[in-house]
C-alpha cells in the first residue's frame, strides 16, 4: 500500500492503486479498449493524469502474470530508447543484430507475460525528433504489428500534438482507430480524490471540505486541474499532520489557515526558489529545463552550463550541481535518469518558469537555435549565412557563447559577406576610371580640332561660315568635352568617395582586429584561470588521496571490528554449545563432543575457558562418562578434623582419631600416615605448610604436633571453654580462639599473650608475628595487637556471626565469611576489596595466591570457586557433593580437595583445560557434518 | 524451473504432432542448445486456450519462485485442465443421449444433476471418471479417441490426488511453512507434468470459434459455406483467423473442438459450457461491462447461468449478452436431454 495519501507531483505507480480514485470510468474504458487492438492512443491535456491512469489504474486490472509494462521516453532518440529499454528487461541477452521484432519476442519468451510498451510523453518525438527518427520508428512499429507479437503499444501524449500522429497513417492506416481521450477531472470525481484516500489514512474530513477545496481550485469551472489538486492536498495533509499527527483533520479551518491559493504552483515555485541561497541563480538554472515552446526538457549538468552561457549568466559548475540537488529535494526536479539527465516534475512547472524567461533571453536562445539549425544546414549543404541572416545576428554576435565550430561558421559567413562587398566596390571603381579615360581622349580630340579652325580662319571668308560652323562645332565639341570632363570629375569624385568608404571599412577591419586581439588576451587570461583551476584540482586530488587514506584506515578498522564481532559470535556460540551439551541426555558421546567443541571455540577465540557454563558442561560430561572416576574419591576411615595442601601438592589430612594421612595428586592410595595418638580430639587444625597441626579437646586443652614425626606437646591449658579456631604463623607461632572470648598467642608451648574480646571467638587468622584477625559471634572482626594489646574493629558484619577467616598462603588477602553467607575479601592492609553474599551459611573457605582461586563451601553442599583476579565473573559451581563439607583446600595447580562428612575425600580440578583433557580421553569419535550443521551451524567451517 | 516439465510434455506432444519434432533440434547459431522458451511457447499454443493461458501464467517470471503464488497457479492449471476435459465429455454425453438410446444409472443421474449446477474441482474429476465409465460400459467411442486408452484408472487416480490436497492447503487453519510450500511446489509440478503428458494428444485437436458463416451460391452450382474461424490456440487473445470453405455448414457462433480443418463437420460443440464473447457487438450502455474473452461455465442458479473468464480475471456479468437467454435455454435443454427419463438401470 502507498505510504502517503496524496502524491504531490509524482505519477501513480502500481503500488499506489489503493489510493488512486476518481478515474474509475476511464480505467474501465481503457481496459475495454486495450483488447480491441494492439495499438491504443491515450491523449488529453497536461495534468489529466494520463500516465497515472495507465501505470496505476490499468495495471491494477491485470494479474501480475498478465502485465509486463515497458515504459519508454524518447530521451535523445526514440529508437535507441526502445532498444535500451528492451535490453534492460532481457533475461536472455539480446543479440546486437536483432531487429525490434526479434527483441520483443525474446523478451516475451523470457517472461511469458503479454508486453505493454508504454510510450510516455510521446509528443517529445515531434518536439525534439527529426524526420529520419520518426520514419525509422514507424517502420519498426509496422513490422511489430505485422509480426503478431504478444505485445500492445500504448501512446500517451498531450492532445495538442494529436495531429502530428497523422504521419503514422501513411504506413499504418488503422493507427487512429483505437484511441481514448482523457478529460480533465470533474468536480464529482475530484471529490472522491479527496475523500477516499483520506478514509484509508484515517483523516477526518469535514462535510464542506471537498467542496471548498474544489471551488478554490476550479475557479468556478466544471473541471479541476488535477496537478493543482494533488499539490494542494499534499500541502494541506502536511499542515494537518503538523497540527495533529495522530488524528489529522481536513476542515475549513485548515484551508483558511493555509491562505489563498490562486496560483498554487507559481507560489509553490516561488517559495521553493526563495529558499535557495541565490534565487536569481536558481531561477536561471531552472530556465534551462524549459523548451522554447514552454514544455519541459531533459538536461544534464553540462547542458545546463551551456544554457547559462547562452543567456550570459555565469554560475560555477559546483553551484549548478548544488542547486540541481536542491531542486530534487524540493521536488521540483526529478532525479537523473539512466542517461544522466534531469527534468522538471511537471509541465505545469515548465509553463510557470517559461513566463519568467525575459524577452532578450528568449531572443538569445532563438538566435542560438537559429544558428544551430543553419549550422546543420551548412554541414549538409555547405551553405553559409546570408547577408540578411548576418544582419539579424549582428546585434547579438558578441553575446553568443557559441562552440568553436559554430563560431568558425559564423565568422566565415561574415568574411565571405565582406569579401563580396569589396568585390562589388572594386568593380565600381574600375568602371569609373575607365569612363574617365574615355572622356579624356574625347577632350584632347576636341582641342586639336579647335586649333585647325583658328589656322584656317585667315585663309578664307568663304570658309568663315565653314570656319564659324567649324567653330561652332568645335565649341559644341568643347562643351561636350567639358561635360565629359565634368562627368569624369564626377566619376573621380565618386571614386574618391568609394576610396574613402574603403578606407573607413579598412579602419573598421582594424578595429575588429583590435577587438580580436582583446578577445585573444581575454582567452589568455581565461587560460591562466584554467591553469589556476587545474592547480586547485590538483590540490583537490591530494585531498582526495588523503580522504582515500582515511577511508582505507576506516576500512581496516571495520575489518578489525568485523573480526572482533566474529570472535564474539564464536564465543557466544561456545557458551551456547556448552549449554546445549548439558541438555542432551541420551547421547553421552555427542554431549561430550559438543562440550569439547565449546571449550575449543573459547580457546581459539580468546574467550574465557573458565566460564562457568563451559566448566560445568565439561564437568557434567566427564561425570556422565565415569562418575566413579571423577572426581577422584578416597574413602576415609574416620572423621576429618583438618586438611591442607602443601607447596609440593601433598594433601595432609588429620582425622579426629589421631591419624595424619598424606595423599599425592589424583591418587587414591596414601603416600604416608603418621599417628599422633588416638585420643579423640574435639577439633583439629593444620598449618599451611602442613608441618604443624593442633588438636583441641573437650577439656579445653590443646596439643600442638609435628606432623612429620608425630611428636606433640603436652596438653596446653589456657582456655576455659571450647577452642573453636586456630591459626599458625612462622617460627612456631600458634594463635587460638575459643568460646571463652579469649585469643591466646602460644609461643614455645607457653602462653605469650592473652586477649579478651567482646564476644566468643569463632575464627582466627594470623596477620604477622604481632597481630591477628579475630572473628566473633557478634559479627565483628577485630585486629588484635599482641604487643600493645589493642583490639581494633576492622569489619562489622553484625547481621551474622563470623564463621571463618582464612588467610591466603602468602598473606595477600583474608577471606571473612559469615553465617548468613556474606563473604568479605580484605587485602593485606585489611581494607575490604570485595563483598558478596552466597545466600547460605559459609562452612569453609580456601584461598590460594598463586592460582588466584577462592573456594567457598556453602551450607547447601555446594562449593563456589571464584577467580580473585576477576571477581566480577560468575563462580564455578561444584554441586555433586551431597554431603556436609568438613574441610576444603586449594593447591597452586588448581586442585580442590574436599573432605566430606560422609567419610570421603574428593578431589576436583577447577581448571577447564584439565577437564577438557580428561574428557578428550573418553571420546571415541568426532562430530559428523550433520551434527556440526545442526548444533554449530554452517557459518562456522567444519573441523575434523 | 520449468524446463523439466516443458521438455517432458513437449516430447510427448511430438508423438501426436511429429511436425513439432524439428524444434527439438538446436539451431547452429545457438551452440547446440535447445531454447526451452520456444518449446514452452509452443506448448502454450498447442494446448487449447483455457489450458494454454494458465500454462503461460505458470511459466511467467512472477511464478518462477517456489512460493505460494506458484502453488496456487499449479492448482489453477489443474482445475482448468480438468474443467476443459470434463466439458468435452459432457458435451459428447449430451450428443449421445440425443442420438441414441443410452442407459444411465439412477446414481449417476442424481449425482450429475447435483454436481453440474455448481462445478468445482471435485465435481470435475467425478464427471470425468463417471462419464468415462459410462462410455466404457456402453462401448461408446470417445470423440477424442485417445481418451479411451489414456483415461484409465491410473489417470483417474492422478486426478483424485488434487481435491484433498487443495482442501488441505485451502483450509484457513493450515499455515504452510516455506519448506512445505517448496516441497509441494516440486511435488505438484511433477504430477502436473504427468497429467499434461497424458493429455498431450489435445495438440491434435483445434479449439475454434465460429465467428461467422457466409454463403456463396453461384448460378447452377451448389452452395459453398465460408466458415470464418478464430483459432483458440494462442499465447494471447489475438486469435488467428482462418477461413475454410465447405459444402456443409456447421454450428455458428459457438466454440467447437475440431479434429481437422479439412473435416470441419466433425466436431464437438461446447456451448453453453464454453462461449466466446468476441463476436458480441457493444451497442448499448448495458453491454459496456461485457469483456471480450472465452468464458467457461461455473454454475446455474435462480435461472441464471454464470461464467468465468480466461484472460479476464475479474467478475463479469454476461446477462446482457445478446444471446444470453439462448444460452440459458440451451443449458436447460442439455440437462433435460441428459437426465431424460429413459431406461435406467438400478445400481
Amino acid at each position: 500500500m502507498a505510504n502517503t495519501p496524496f502524491k504531490f507531483l509524482d505519477s501513480y505507480a502500481p503500488e499506489d492503486k489503493d489510493v488512486f480514485f476518481g478515474r474509475e470510468k476511464e480505467i474501465e474504458e481503457l481496459y475495454y479498449k486495450i483488447f480491441e487492438s494492439n495499438l491504443l492512443i491515450v491523449y488529453g491535456s497536461s495534468g489529466t493524469c494520463k500516465t497515472s491512469i495507465i501505470q496505476c489504474g490499468l495495471a491494477g486490472k491485470f494479474l501480475e502474470s498478465d502485465w509486463l509494462p515497458i515504459i519508454i521516453r524518447r530521451g535523445s532518440n526514440i529508437n535507441e530508447s526502445v532498444t535500451k529499454a528492451l535490453n534492460q528487461l532481457a533475461l536472455t541477452p539480446l543479440k546486437a543484430k536483432n531487429s525490434v521484432v526479434q527483441n520483443i519476442q525474446s523478451i516475451y519468451l523470457d517472461h511469458f507475460k503479454p508486453i505493454f510498451l508504454l510510450f510516455d510523453q510521446f509528443e517529445e518525438l515531434f518536439i525534439f525528433g527529426n524526420e529520419n527518427e520518426i520514419n525509422e520508428f514507424i517502420n519498426n512499429l509496422k513490422n511489430c504489428l505485422e509480426a503478431n507479437l504478444s505485445c500492445r503499444f500504448i501512446f500517451i501524449l498531450r492532445g495538442e500534438y494529436l495531429e502530428n500522429l497523422a504521419v503514422f497513417e501513411d504506413k499504418i492506416p488503422s493507427f487512429f482507430s483505437n484511441r481514448i481521450r482523457i478529460e480533465k477531472m470533474t468536480r464529482k470525481n475530484a471529490s472522491s480524490v479527496i475523500t477516499e484516500p483520506a478514509k484509508l489514512f484515517n483523516i477526518k474530513v469535514s462535510a464542506d471540505f471537498p467542496t471548498t477545496v474544489i471551488d478554490r481550485l476550479s475557479g468556478g469551472k466544471s473541471s479541476v486541474e488535477l496537478t493543482y489538486l494533488q499539490v494542494y492536498l499534499d500541502r494541506l495533509y502536511k499542515s494537518a499532520l503538523k497540527k495533529n499527527p495522530q488524528n489529522p483533520v481536513f476542515d475549513k479551518e485548515l484551508i483558511d489557515q493555509s491562505g489563498q491559493f490562486d496560483d498554487i504552483l507559481a507560489e509553490f515555485l516561488e517559495e521553493q526558489i526563495s529558499k535557495t541561497d541565490n534565487p536569481n541563480d536558481a531561477l536561471n538554472i531552472l530556465k534551462a529545463f524549459v523548451s522554447n515552446e514552454g514544455t519541459k526538457k531533459q538536461m544534464s549538468s553540462v547542458d545546463v552550463l551551456n544554457f547559462l552561457k547562452a543567456i550570459e549568466k555565469s554560475i560555477p559548475p559546483e553551484s549548478v550541481d548544488k542547486y540541481i540537488l536542491q531542486f530534487i529535494d524540493l521536488r521540483i526536479l526529478k532525479d537523473k535518469d539512466e542517461s544522466g539527465k534531469f527534468e522538471l516534475r511537471h509541465d505545469a512547472l515548465a509553463a510557470k518558469i517559461f513566463e519568467k524567461i525575459s524577452f532578450s533571453e528568449k531572443e538569445l536562445l532563438e538566435i542560438r537555435q537559429f544558428i544551430s539549425n543553419r549550422f546543420n544546414d551548412y554541414r549538409k549543404r555547405g551553405s553559409y549565412l546570408e547577408a540578411s541572416d548576418l544582419e539579424y545576428i549582428l546585434p547579438y554576435r558578441n553575446r553568443l557563447s557559441l562552440d568553436d565550430e559554430q563560431k568558425k561558421f559564423v565568422d566565415a559567413s561574415f568574411n565571405i559577406s565582406r569579401r563580396k562587398k569589396r568585390r562589388t566596390q572594386n568593380i565600381i571603381i574600375g568602371s569609373a576610371i575607365s569612363l574617365f579615360s574615355v572622356l579624356s581622349i574625347f577632350t584632347i580630340f576636341a582641342m586639336i580640332q579647335r586649333n585647325k579652325a583658328v589656322e584656317q580662319s585667315k585663309i578664307a571668308d568663304q570658309k568663315t561660315i565653314e570656319a564659324q560652323n567649324q567653330r561652332e562645332m568645335a565649341e559644341k565639341a568643347k562643351e561636350q568635352s567639358i561635360a565629359a570632363a565634368k562627368n569624369a570629375l564626377d566619376a573621380k569624385a565618386f571614386a574618391e568617395l568609394q576610396k574613402n568608404i574603403a578606407d573607413s571599412q579598412s579602419k573598421i577591419a582594424i578595429q575588429q582586429k583590435n577587438k580580436a586581439d582583446a578577445q585573444s588576451n581575454l582567452a589568455l587570461q581565461e587560460k591562466s584561470v584554467a591553469n589556476q583551476n587545474a592547480q586547485k584540482a590538483k590540490e583537490q586530488s591530494e585531498i582526495a588521496n588523503q580522504q582515500k587514506k582515511l577511508a582505507d584506515e576506516e576500512k581496516e578498522k571495520a575489518l578489525i571490528a568485523q573480526s572482533e564481532a566474529n570472535r564474539l559470535r564464536l564465543i557466544s556460540l561456545s557458551e551456547n554449545l556448552a549449554f546445549k551439551s548439558q541438555q542432551l541426555k541420551n547421547d553421552a558421546q555427542l554431549s561430550a563432543l559438543l562440550s569439547l567443541e565449546a571449550y575449543n571455540l573459547a580457546v581459539e577465540n580468546r574467550g574465557n575457558i573458565q566460564d562457568p557454563q563451559i566448566y560445568n558442561s565439561l564437568f557434567q560430561n566427564l561425570k556422565n562418562f565415569s562418575a566413579e572416576n571423577y572426581p577422584y574419591q578416597v574413602k576415609l576411615s574416620s572423621e576429618v578434623g583438618a586438611l591442607n595442601v602443601s607447596n609440593e601438592d601433598v594433601i595432609s589430612l588429620l582425622s579426629l582419631d589421631g591419624q595424619i594421612t598424606r595423599f599425592g595428586e589424583n591418587t587414591s592410595k596414601p603416600i604416608s600416615t603418621t599417628s599422633i595418638g588416638n585420643t579423640k580430639a574435639n577439633t583439629a587444625y593444620m598449618s599451611f605448610d602442613c608441618k604443624t597441626a593442633m588438636t583441641a579437646y573437650d577439656d579445653f586443652s590443646i596439643r600442638i604436633w609435628n606432623t612429620n614425626t608425630g611428636v606433640g606437646t603436652p596438653s596446653l591449658i589456657g582456655h576455659h571453654d571450647f577452642v573453636r579456631c586456630a591459626s599458625f604463623g612462622n617460627d612456631g607461632l600458634v594463635v587460638t580462639g575459643g568460646r571463652d572470648s579469649l585469643v591466646i598467642l602460644w609461643k614455645n608451648n607457653q602462653i605469650e599473650t592473652k586477649l579478651t574480646l567482646p564476644s566468643r571467638v569463632k575464627a582466627l587468622a594470623i596477620i604477622d608475628y604481632s597481630s591477628c584477625l579475630a572473628g566473633c559471634e557478634d559479627g565483628l572482626v577485630y585486629k588484635c595487637n599482641f604487643k600493645n594489646h589493642n583490639i581494633t574493629k576492622v569489619l562489622d558484619n553484625s547481621s551474622a556471626r563470623i564463621n571463618s577467616i582464612t588467610s591466603s598462603n602468602h598473606g595477600k588477602c583474608f577471606i571473612v565469611s559469615s553465617s548468613k553467607g556474606q563473604v568479605s575479601i580484605l587485602n593485606a592492609d585489611l581494607a575490604v576489596i570485595k563483598s558478596f553474599s552466597e545466600g547460605y551459611t559459609i562452612d569453609h573457605t580456601a584461598v590460594e595466591d598463586e592460582s588466584g582461586y577462592l573456594a567457598v563451601a556453602i551450607g547447601n553442599h555446594v562449593i563456589h570457586v571464584y577467580n580473585l583476579n576477576n571477581l566480577s565473573q560468575k563462580p564455578l559451581e561444584i554441586s555433586d557433593i551431597k554431603s556436609v563439607v568438613k574441610g576444603i583446600c586449594l593447591s597452586k595447580n588448581g586442585n580442590l580437595t574436599v573432605a566430606c562428612g560422609n567419610g570421603t575425600l574428593r578431589e576436583y580440578t577447577v581448571k577447564s583445560d584439565k577437564l577438557a583433557n580428561l574428557l578428550k580421553t573418553k571420546t571415541t569419535r568426532i562430530l559428523t557434518t550433520d551434527e556440526w550443521a545442526t548444533y554449530i551451524g554452517n557459518d562456522t567451517p567444519f573441523k575434523q | 524451473m520449468n524446463e523439466n516439465l516443458i521438455l517432458a510434455v513437449f516430447k510427448k506432444m511430438t508423438e501426436y504432432r511429429p511436425a513439432l519434432q524439428k524444434y527439438l533440434i538446436p539451431d547452429d547459431d545457438d551452440d547446440d542448445v535447445v531454447d526451452y522458451r520456444v518449446l514452452g511457447d509452443l506448448l502454450i499454443k498447442n494446448f487449447p486456450w483455457p489450458i494454454g493461458v494458465e500454462l503461460r501464467r505458470l511459466f511467467s517470471g512472477s511464478m518462477k519462485q517456489l512460493d505460494r503464488a506458484r502453488l496456487d497457479q499449479i492448482f489453477k492449471t489443474i482445475e482448468r485442465t480438468v474443467q476443459f476435459i470434463s466439458f468435452v465429455l459432457i458435451a459428447q454425453l449430451w450428443e449421445e443421449r440425443r442420438e441414441r438410446e443410452f442407459e444411465l444409472s439412477q446414481d449417476f443421474l442424481s449425482q450429475f444433476e447435483n454436481r453440474i449446477s455448481v462445478l468445482s474441482l471435485g465435481n470435475f474429476t467425478w464427471l470425468i471418471r463417471a462419464i468415462c465409465k459410462v462410455f466404457e460400459k456402453s462401448e461408446t467411442d470417445h470423440f477424442i479417441t485417445e481418451k479411451k486408452e489414456i483415461f484409465n484408472k491410473k489417470f483417474f487416480d492422478l486426478l483424485d490426488f488434487w481435491v484433498p490436497e487443495r482442501n488441505e492447503i485451502g483450509h484457513y487453519q493450515i499455515n504452510l511453512t516455506q519448506d512445505e510450500i517448496e516441497k509441494r511446489c516440486v511435488e505438484y509440478a511433477e504430477k502436473l507434468k504427468t497429467i499434461l503428458c497424458a493429455i498431450a494428444f489435445l495438440a491434435r485437436y483445434k479449439l475454434v470459434t465460429v465467428r461467422q458463416i457466409s454463403v456463396e451460391k453461384q448460378k447452377y452450382k451448389d452452395a459453398v459455406f465460408n466458415h470464418h474461424f478464430d483459432l483458440l490456440n494462442s499465447s494471447d487473445s489475438d486469435f488467428k483467423a482462418q477461413e475454410v470453405k465447405h459444402t456443409n455448414f456447421i454450428d455458428s457462433n459457438s466454440v467447437l473442438l475440431l479434429k481437422d480443418f479439412k473435416s470441419p463437420h466433425v466436431f464437438i460443440n461446447l456451448s453453453p459450457l464454453i462461449i466466446d464473447t468476441h463476436t458480441e457487438i457493444i451497442d448499448s450502455k448495458d453491454k459496456f461491462n461485457i469483456k471480450k474473452d472465452i468464458f467457461s461455465y461455473t454454475k446455474f442458479q435462480n435461472n441464471k447461468i454464470f461464467y468465468v473468464g480466461t484472460e479476464i480475471t475479474e467478475k463479469c456479468d454476461l446477462s446482457f449478452l445478446s444471446n444470453y437467454q439462448e444460452l440459458v435455454e440451451l443449458y436447460k435443454q442439455m440437462i433435460s436431454d441428459i437426465l431424460k427419463q429413459g431406461p435406467t438401470i438400478e445400481n
